[in-house]
This record gives structure tokens, C-alpha cells and sequence, in this order.
């Protein structure tokens, strides 16, 4: 049997951080401590007022459990302002029961407001885009399964592993791609596919007992079964593109081009039945997101064929952000991110206990943003020489370096050294939901959540007064939190 | 569940009225954004422009062609954020960062047919239905052969899955039950059951009844080739079913190709004589007269000749008249097969309580060729539009009980279970362990039973020993995962003793070279029952 390949080495940027402090902060303080001492020397008294000063700074700027005092402050402002401003309530403007004329769109909630959902027809198929106006980028999403990895020997797995680091490798050739978007959503099965098909297919003729079993079998889903479904989206930036093109089509077009070759490649990382979003594939997935009591109806209406829904439609009803929870039609979520992954080597199915079937449905959403290979190697290097003149400038000896500033300065040192091997190299952000059918459930979401973090040995942090925003970014309509930090004042 | 925090009825409400949406009038297409890129869908998003709004609506309530800003409309109940964590950006290289790997929930279940159970690992429902997976490419071919040792449950989900099928409209066959197992579970569909033994129903193996039926329905309604087709199928499935008849009454000795001229020449007159349906006995009779014409189909110079090399052929179907075989072939065909009822079901176990594995193999070939005889010619009705189509699954339990009576019956089974229509028939085979059909007489034999496993298009595999799993990888690939789940399976982990079976209900489904899929058989309350009072009146569980 093969050997379990390890792997480690992811690692917060810090450069020429000390005390915890980012490069900047590091800086910043510095050169403010700087101009105490100078202001200092003129007049001694003012350190009565700067020096305090300059602690309670120094103080909020402090990290605790993944987050400065400052950062605290600025999202609970953030919060507060926008809940004074009844900002943070959703109600969908349609009149109930009032249907939407052809043509009209509605306000979506929030960070899904400036998009809209395009589709492209390519032969039979026909795929949809999601276009995210306030900063033109252009998200498809690929549909697919995963093969299960507990079957599969080693040897094998590891390769479908290697092939998923060459596909992320490969990203970084491709200038218009910014990032792409994982997300594995797993919820208990309402079995509405399984009793729409076993309807379908019994016959008028079927015996008594034959008839019984179908149909109790069809029911037996509800509590019994669960679904996973694994979706890729990459989110494009045509205006990064060699071909830059001016209008929106020739954008898709280009967007089209690409597609082809990623398909192809993500099929050698043990995925299968890999297929392209179609609009209503992605209305449909956004809207059962929101209201998750509606699946069966949905599915079932899928099936069926009627009408699909449109994206401006598929947002919630109603929705309300609370500090620590979402509330959405039928479902309450809690959103979470990750300070740090995990420390020690691991296996590469490390993240199984996080992504199996729970209790409650959920969304582990994993992005990933390529590095801009040039800038890559310099930064790198720097990054390593930063950390190695840390230790000198500190005078650390190896014996009084502490254990994780020596982790970090090897990891720093390992980066440096894939990259120059030909790896590629990038940005993972990981984000994580879990939707309750009632308020009253989340603590044991929670619970339940936290467990299976501590499993994958992965620290989260819950996205207070940011739970809206962190829904959202499951929703496989590319929309990455890291590029949202800006309000947009346009 | 759905009374949750809003309720969904406004939802449902907006669902069904998208029905009634105006989806069609698009007449003078208004020139829109990305009119040229878009499919003509009415879920399409971006045809915005369209001139008139209902009254009632105030315009604010909808977005114009204006960009919302990054964090949402900045406006009362807009859902507007507040903050946007931006999460921590973890820095590392792919060949790290592809070990925090993603696809690893497993998923893609089938969702079509049959649901047979649940899926070990991901807890996804896993369905079965042989003709809709050939359909979809999933599969090759409909055959499914299934390995498991005895009590994990193998006959439930044999009993789950032809239940399920025959209530999408197959009909179940299980041809040469030997416990029995499936008399209830048919009964329960509606289905006939024919019992066979001493003193019970016979089946004649010389009987065209079913089949002469059809090609004559067949000639009359102008299809004279399928008709003469059929007939010389017939005629050759039942020649094909005596000799291998006579070679396991008499010990597995070949019979000789003069003998099978005989036989040959003796069915060939007697269907000439106009005798709906000739039994052995009659065979027997005529080898005895020995009328000019047999005499001479047989190649023999006399009569005299003929008798002295007949002499062993008549001892044979003598034997099987009057020894050991005694009641089992002698007659007509007591209770012929109904073919409107649907599920059928042959059940041998009265002879096979006798333990006398000739009779057992000789009886089972027997059944084999008359249930395959049967559906052949209804297969071929349908096919030329004068019965419905119909879909049929037929169980072959223990096979190879049949298959050991004498050398070569393999290629003997293999025509007498064959059927000219590619469509429309699912073979489920099953046995206990690949060291029965490795217990076969012949080094042909053992290979052409492999090859029996190569050709099914789904093989479903019980808990079994390493070194059974070791030789089903050697002919369906098997990762070492797989073999050591399915060695997991095959008995208790402790000494404890109240432990259930470990395996039971437990089975891996493999379809070519893909993952199996581990799942485990949930029964309902009204199947355990039903599989319960089997299990009483039967062995196996």
C-alpha cells in the first residue's frame, strides 16, 4: 500500500510583522513611537497623553481570538449604523401573490444586489453566468460529484489530489481567472428526486404490495438520506484578459473559450458527471438556499418542468441580519470563517469530517486565489529573507525562537522553495454554514459544526455582524467576501 | 419543518403564478442588453426593457438598469450589509494547498429505479433499476450477479429490488428456487407459482406448448420468418435441455454426437407427427420402435445397428423414467406458465430437499429452459406488436448447483438462458461464494463461469473472506479499500456475542470500473414481515 502522502504549510501573510502586528501596523506604530520620543524630547509632558495614547492604539490593534479590538469596533459600528438605518431587513417587493410582469426584476438582498444571471446556450446545453456589476466579474459554476476517496486506494486518490494541485497551478497562467469558488453543500434529502422518479415510473398495473413498498420506500428519504453536491465556480475578470473586450458578450465569449479546458481538467481530480450550471440550476439552488423547507416543491417543480424561477426571484422573501445569526424564509443560518488551518501534516481528506452530511444542511465554501506568478517569487523571497532577518534582528537563537515563530519561518522557507520548483501559489479563504430550520436549532448547528471543525482541525471564527455576507458567498454566484471589504460609494 | 420563521406559502404561490407568465409574447423583440447571447428562457434576467409596468407597482420597489451598490441598495428593508469579514487569506503553495482538498463528500448516488438502500458512507439513497441504467450509459448491460455468503440478507434485496421492478412494470421470474424463498414475496405481487417435485407439478422438458402458441399466432398474423425462427429455437432449446438432461442422469459422461443425432432425429419426428408437445417417455418409445425415417436421420445403416447404439441413450431416458429421476420429467407439463401474470415463480424445492444434486442441476436446467423458452416467444409477440411490451427480470438463485451437475453445462446454460431479444431481460445471478463456480468439473468451465461475472454489467458483493475478495478482483477490479470493506463485513468484530451481523444487509454495488457503492439495506415493516413468514417456512434469511 502507498504511503498516505502529508501535507502543511499554509500560513498567514505577515512579512515583517513583530508582536503579532501585520508589516503595516508594525510600521505604523513604529514610526508613531518614533515621533512620541521626538515630540518627547521637546516637551516631556505630552507623554502623559501620547503614551497612553499610543497603548490603547497598540492594544485595539492586538489580535485576539483572530481579530484586533479595532476590527471589533469598526464591524459593530458598521452594523449598528446599518441596522439604525433599517438596512439590514430584507422584504422582497413583489405583492404577494402578485406575479411579476415579463421583464421585471427585482431587488435582490444585499451583496446579491448588483448581480444578474445571464445564460448562454452552446449546442444542447445551456449554462448560465452570474454577473457581478459592481466589479464586472463573471461567475460559471460547474455541477459535479465526487468520487468517494475512502474506496479508492491510495495511489489513486493521491493522483486525483496531484491533479487538483496542477489545475490550481495552472490558474495562475490564466489572467482573467480571480478566483475559484468550492463549495460543497450537503442537506438531508427531502426525497422529492427519488418519489418524483419512483412516480414517474410505476405502472397503473403495479400489485397492491409492489405499490406499497415504492411508495413508503419514497418517503423513507426524508429522515434516512441526504444529499451532497459538490460546485465549482470560477469566477472570471475579463478585464484582465489579453482580449479585452468592451461589451458584455464578447466578454462571455471569451469566458466560453476558457471554460473547455477547465472542464477537462478538473475531471482528473476524482470528480465526475462534471456540467455546467444551467440558469435555472442556479435560481433554483439559490432560492432552495434561502427557503430550504420549499426544496421538494422546487425539485419537484423542476422535474416537472414548469416554468424555472428567475434569479431576481430566487432571493428570499423576507430575511433579517442579526449580530450573530441570518434568518431566511424558512431557515435560520450561522456563519463562520477560518482564522487558521490546520498546523500539523495532514491527509488530504482532512476536510471530510467538515464536508460529510450532518444534521443540518450546510455549505463549506473553499476559495481559492492564484497568485500573479511574477509578483509571486519576489514577494516570496522577501517574505523568507523578512522572517530570517526577524531572528537576526531580534537576536533570536534557535533556542529561544519560539515554536511557532519557527513553524512559520519553515513554512515561509518551504513556500519559497515549492515556488521556485514550479508550484503554483495562492490565497485559500474558507467559509462555513449551517442553515437551522429555526432560530431555536442553531446552538445545536453550532455545536454540531464546531465539532466537525475541531475534526478537520480547522479554527473558525463566527463572521459576527457579517453573517449576511458570508451566506452569500455559498451561494455560487462569485461573490467572494475579500473583494467585497469596499462598500463601492458609486 | 415548514412552518419555519416566514412560512413558504408567499413562495409557492409565486412559483405556480410563473406558470401563467406571459412567456410567449415577445413579438417585436426589443433590442436588449444581451438579447443575442440569451436562450429564449423566461428565467432570463436581462431583458429588462420592456415598457410597461403593472400600476399598482411603484417603480422604486423594482431594480432599473442603475448598478446596486457593492453592499446592496441603500435604501429601507433592502437587506443592505452592514460589515463584510473578509474572512483570513491563508497563503501556500499548490502542493500543499491541494491537501485541504474539497472533493472528498462523495456523491452521485443513482437516483433511478429501485430504491435499494442507503449509501454507507454519505447516507445518500442509492436506486437500481437495470434497463434504465443501460438507458443512461450507466451500465453495459442489464445482467447483475451477486456474490454473498448466506445470511447477510442476499434474498431481501433480491426480493426489494424485483418487487420494486415489477411495480415499474417488469416482470419477475425466479427460475429454480431451491430454498424456497420468493414463493411469498410473488404471491404478494400477484404472481403464479409453479411447484415442482414428485406428486407436484411437472415440466416437461420436450414441452413447446407456449412457444408452438406463439409462432402459430405469429404465422397468422403474416410474420412467417419470426415464426419459423422461434420454431427452430424452440426446437433447439429443447434438444440443447435433453442432452444435457441425460448427461447429468447419467454421471456427467458426454453424451455422444451419435446420440445427440438420435435425440435429435426422434424430437424432429415427433413434432412432425403433430404431437403438441412429445415427453420423454415418448422419446423413449420411439428409440425402441425405431421408425425408418429416425433410423435413418441417425445415420444408422439398420435398424439392428441403430438398436445397439442406441442401447445406452435408452438405458439413459430410462433412468430418467424409472430411477432416481423417477416423477420429475415424466409427463406433461402439469401447470404451464401463465403469461399474463405478473410474477412467476419456479420453485424446486421439494426436489432439492431430496439432496440428490443430479436431480437438483437436471431439475433446474429444466426450469431454466422453459422460463427462458417461454419469455423468448412472448418477447417475440411484443416485438411484432401483438402483446405489449414488457420488461423482464429473472432471478437464477444458487446457479451453480446447476451448473456442477456434469462437465460443459456451462455453455449449456449459457444457450438455454440466452434470449434473441437484446432488450427487455435482466438477469439477477447469484451464489454464495466464487469458490462455487471455482468447484466446477473443467478448466472451461471455471473460465466460462468467470466470464459469466465479466459479462454482467453489475456485480453486488456481500461481506466475504480476503481471499474470496482477493479472486472477485481478479475479475472486477477491486481497489484494496474495497476488499478490506467488504472483509470488514464478513463477521463479528468482538467476542461479545449480541452483536448483529455485521454484513447483514451490507452490499457493495459495482458497476465496470468505477467506486462501488457501499450501501445498506433498510427494510419496511411490511417486508419484514412478508421476508419473515419466509423465512419460517424456508431456510436462508
Amino acid at each position: 500500500m502507498t504511503e498516505q502522502a502529508l501535507y502543511s504549510g499554509w500560513r498567514v501573510k505577515k512579512g515583517l510583522g513583530f508582536f503579532g502586528y501585520s508589516q503595516t501596523e508594525t510600521i505604523a506604530l513604529g514610526a508613531s513611537l518614533f515621533l512620541i520620543f521626538v515630540i518627547a524630547g521637546n516637551n516631556p509632558s505630552t507623554l502623559f497623553v501620547t503614551g497612553p495614547l499610543f497603548l490603547v492604539v497598540a492594544l485595539m490593534l492586538t489580535k485576539f481570538g483572530g481579530l484586533s479590538s479595532f476590527d471589533r469596533l469598526r464591524r459593530e459600528f458598521g452594523f449598528y449604523s446599518a441596522r439604525k438605518r433599517e438596512f439590514l431587513n430584507y422584504r422582497t417587493k413583489q405583492a404577494k401573490g402578485k406575479p411579476l410582469a415579463f421583464g421585471e426584476r427585482l431587488k435582490l438582498p444585499g451583496l446579491l444586489a448588483p448581480t444578474k444571471l445571464l445564460g448562454r446556450r452552446d449546442g444542447l446545453s445551456e449554462w448560465g453566468i452570474v454577473w457581478d456589476q459592481s466589479n464586472d466579474f463573471l461567475t460559471t459554476t460547474f455541477i459535479c460529484n465526487s468520487q468517494s476517496p475512502q474506496l479508492a486506494d491510495d495511489d489513486v486518490f493521491n493522483i486525483w489530489v496531484a491533479q487538483w494541485h496542477h489545475f490550481m497551478a495552472a490558474l495562475a497562467s490564466e489572467p482573467q481567472i480571480e478566483y475559484v469558488t468550492v463549495t460543497v453543500e450537503s442537506a438531508s434529502e427531502g426525497g422529492a428526486t427519488v418519489t418524483e422518479n419512483l412516480r414517474r415510473s410505476l405502472v397503473p398495473t403495479a400489485s397492491v404490495h409492489a405499490y406499497d413498498v415504492l411508495t413508503s420506500l419514497g418517503n423513507l428519504g426524508v429522515d434516512q438520506a441526504s444529499y451532497v453536491e459538490t460546485r465549482i465556480s470560477i469566477t472570471f475578470n475579463p478585464n484582465k484578459g489579453p482580449a479585452r473586450k468592451k461589451d458584455i458578450q464578447g466578454k462571455i465569449a471569451e469566458v466560453s473559450r476558457l471554460l473547455y479546458g477547465l472542464e477537462s481538467r478538473l475531471s482528473t481530480c476524482g470528480l465526475s458527471a462534471i456540467h455546467r450550471a444551467s440558469p435555472s440550476d442556479l435560481a433554483a439552488r439559490m432560492k432552495i438556499s434561502f427557503d430550504p423547507a420549499a426544496k421538494d416543491s422546487i425539485v419537484d417543480g423542476m422535474l416537472k418542468g414548469v416554468t424555472p424561477l428567475r434569479w431576481s426571484q430566487a432571493g428570499p422573501n423576507v430575511a433579517m441580519e442579526e449580530r450573530n445569526h441570518f434568518l431566511h424564509d424558512s431557515g435560520a443560518s450561522v456563519s463562520w470563517v477560518w482564522n487558521d488551518g490546520p498546523r500539523s501534516p495532514v491527509p488530504a481528506t482532512i476536510l471530510g469530517p467538515l464536508v460529510n452530511p450532518g444534521p443540518y444542511p450546510k455549505k463549506i465554501t473553499l476559495i481559492y486565489e492564484p497568485s500573479d506568478p511574477a509578483a509571486v517569487s519576489r514577494k516570496l523571497e522577501q517574505e523568507r529573507t523578512a522572517l530570517d532577518a526577524k531572528r537576526l534582528l531580534l537576536n533570536q537563537s534557535p533556542q529561544n525562537e519560539t515554536q511557532r515563530q519557527k513553524l512559520d519561518r519553515e513554512f515561509a522557507t518551504m513556500a519559497a522553495q515549492e515556488e521556485a520548483r514550479g508550484a503554483g501559489f495562492g490565497d485559500l479563504s474558507l467559509f462555513v454554514t449551517v442553515t437551522a430550520p429555526h432560530e431555536s436549532l442553531l446552538d445545536d448547528a453550532r455545536t454540531d459544526i464546531k465539532s466537525r471543525a475541531a475534526q478537520a482541525k480547522i479554527n473558525l471564527r463566527e463572521a459576527t455582524c457579517s453573517q449576511a455576507a458570508i451566506f452569500y458567498a455559498g451561494l455560487s454566484a462569485g461573490i467572494n467576501p475579500a473583494h467585497k471589504i469596499n462598500k463601492g460609494f458609486f | 419543518m415548514t412552518d419555519g420563521f416566514f412560512g413558504t406559502d408567499t413562495f409557492n404561490e409565486e412559483h405556480h403564478d410563473d406558470q401563467a407568465w406571459p412567456t410567449q409574447k415577445l413579438e417585436p423583440s426589443p433590442p436588449v442588453e444581451v438579447g443575442q447571447l440569451m436562450p429564449p428562457l423566461p428565467g432570463d434576467d436581462s431583458r429588462l426593457d420592456l415598457p410597461e409596468r403593472p400600476q399598482q407597482i411603484k417603480k422604486a420597489d423594482f431594480a432599473d438598469d442603475s448598478v446596486a451598490p457593492t453592499w446592496g441598495w441603500r435604501e429601507k428593508d433592502s437587506g443592505r450589509v452592514g460589515h463584510v469579514d473578509a474572512g483570513t487569506k491563508l497563503s501556500a503553495p499548490t502542493t500543499q494547498a491541494c491537501g485541504l482538498f474539497p472533493f472528498i463528500a462523495g456523491s452521485g448516488s443513482p437516483k433511478i429505479g429501485v430504491p435499494v438502500g442507503v449509501h454507507l458512507i454519505n447516507r445518500e439513497i442509492v436506486c437500481m433499476d437495470p434497463f434504465r441504467w443501460v438507458q443512461h450509459g450507466m451500465v453495459t448491460n442489464p445482467g447483475i450477479f451477486m456474490i454473498a455468503q448466506p445470511g447477510c440478507g442476499k434474498s431481501a434485496l433480491v426480493k426489494r429490488l424485483i418487487t420494486g421492478m415489477s411495480g415499474f412494470g417488469a416482470v419477475p421470474i425466479v427460475l429454480g428456487d431451491v430454498k424456497p424463498d420468493y414463493p411469498r414475496v410473488i404471491e404478494a405481487l400477484g404472481g403464479q407459482v409453479i411447484r415442482m417435485g414428485r406428486g407436484l407439478d411437472v415440466i416437461n422438458p420436450l414441452d413447446a406448448g407456449p412457444i408452438k402458441a406463439a409462432s402459430e399466432r405469429l404465422r397468422a398474423a403474416g410474420y412467417i420468418e419470426k415464426a419459423n425462427e422461434l420454431e427452430a429455437d424452440a426446437y433447439g432449446r429443447r434438444l440443447a435441455l435433453l442432452v444435457a438432461i441425460c448427461q447429468v442422469g447419467r454421471n456427467g459422461i458426454p453424451v455422444s454426437p451419435g446420440e445427440e443425432v438420435m435425440l435429435a432425429a426422434s424430437i424432429r419426428y415427433l413434432d412432425d407427427e403433430g404431437l403438441d408437445s412429445p415427453t420423454v417417455k415418448d422419446v423413449l418409445h420411439l428409440l425402441r420402435d425405431a421408425p425408418d425415417s429416425v433410423v435413418a436421420a441417425a445415420e444408422a445403416e439398420d435398424k439392428r445397428s441403430f438398436d445397439a447404439e442406441s442401447k445406452e441413450l435408452r438405458q439413459t431416458l430410462s433412468l430418467l423414467l424409472t430411477g432416481t429421476f423417477k416423477g420429475v420429467f415424466d409427463g406433461p407439463t402439469s401447470n404451464p406458465i401463465d403469461l399474463d401474470a405478473p410474477a412467476i415463480e419456479i420453485d424446486i424445492s421439494a426436489l432439492a430437499r431430496s439432496g440428490e444434486e443430479n436431480i437438483i442441476s437436471s431439475a433446474m436446467l429444466a426450469v431454466w429452459a422453459y422460463g427462458f423458452g417461454v419469455v423468448d416467444a412472448q418477447m417475440a409477440l411484443s416485438e411484432a406488436g401483438l402483446e405489449p411490451a414488457r420488461d423482464y427480470i429473472a432471478v437464477l438463485d444458487e446457479l451453480w448447483r446447476a451448473l456442477r451437475g456434469a462437465p460443459g453445462l456451462v455453455d449449456r446454460a449459457d444457450a438455454l438462458t440466452r434470449v434473441n431479444r437484446s432488450r427487455g431481460m435482466a438477469q439477477v445471478m447469484v451464489t454464495h461464494s466464487l469458490d462455487d463456480l471455482e468447484a466446477l468439473p473443467t478448466e472451461q468451465d471455471r473460465a466460462k463461469a468467470r466470464g459469466l461475472i465479466e459479462r454482467s454489467g453489475t456485480v453486488i458483493l456481500g461481506g466475504m473472506s480476503p481471499r474470496e475478495a482477493q479472486s472477485v478482483s481478479n475479475v472486477m477490479p477491486l481497489s484494496k479499500k474495497e476488499q478490506n470493506l467488504l472483509t470488514s463485513w464478513q463477521s463479528p468484530s468482538s467476542w461479545a456475542g449480541n452483536e448483529a451481523h455485521p454484513g447483514r444487509g451490507r452490499f457493495m454495488i459495482k458497476t465496470g470500473a468505477k467506486t462501488g457503492l457501499p450501501i445498506q439495506v433498510v427494510l419496511l415493516p411490511i417486508e419484514e414481515e412478508l421476508y419473515k413468514t419466509d423465512r419460517i417456512a424456508g431456510v436462508d434469511r
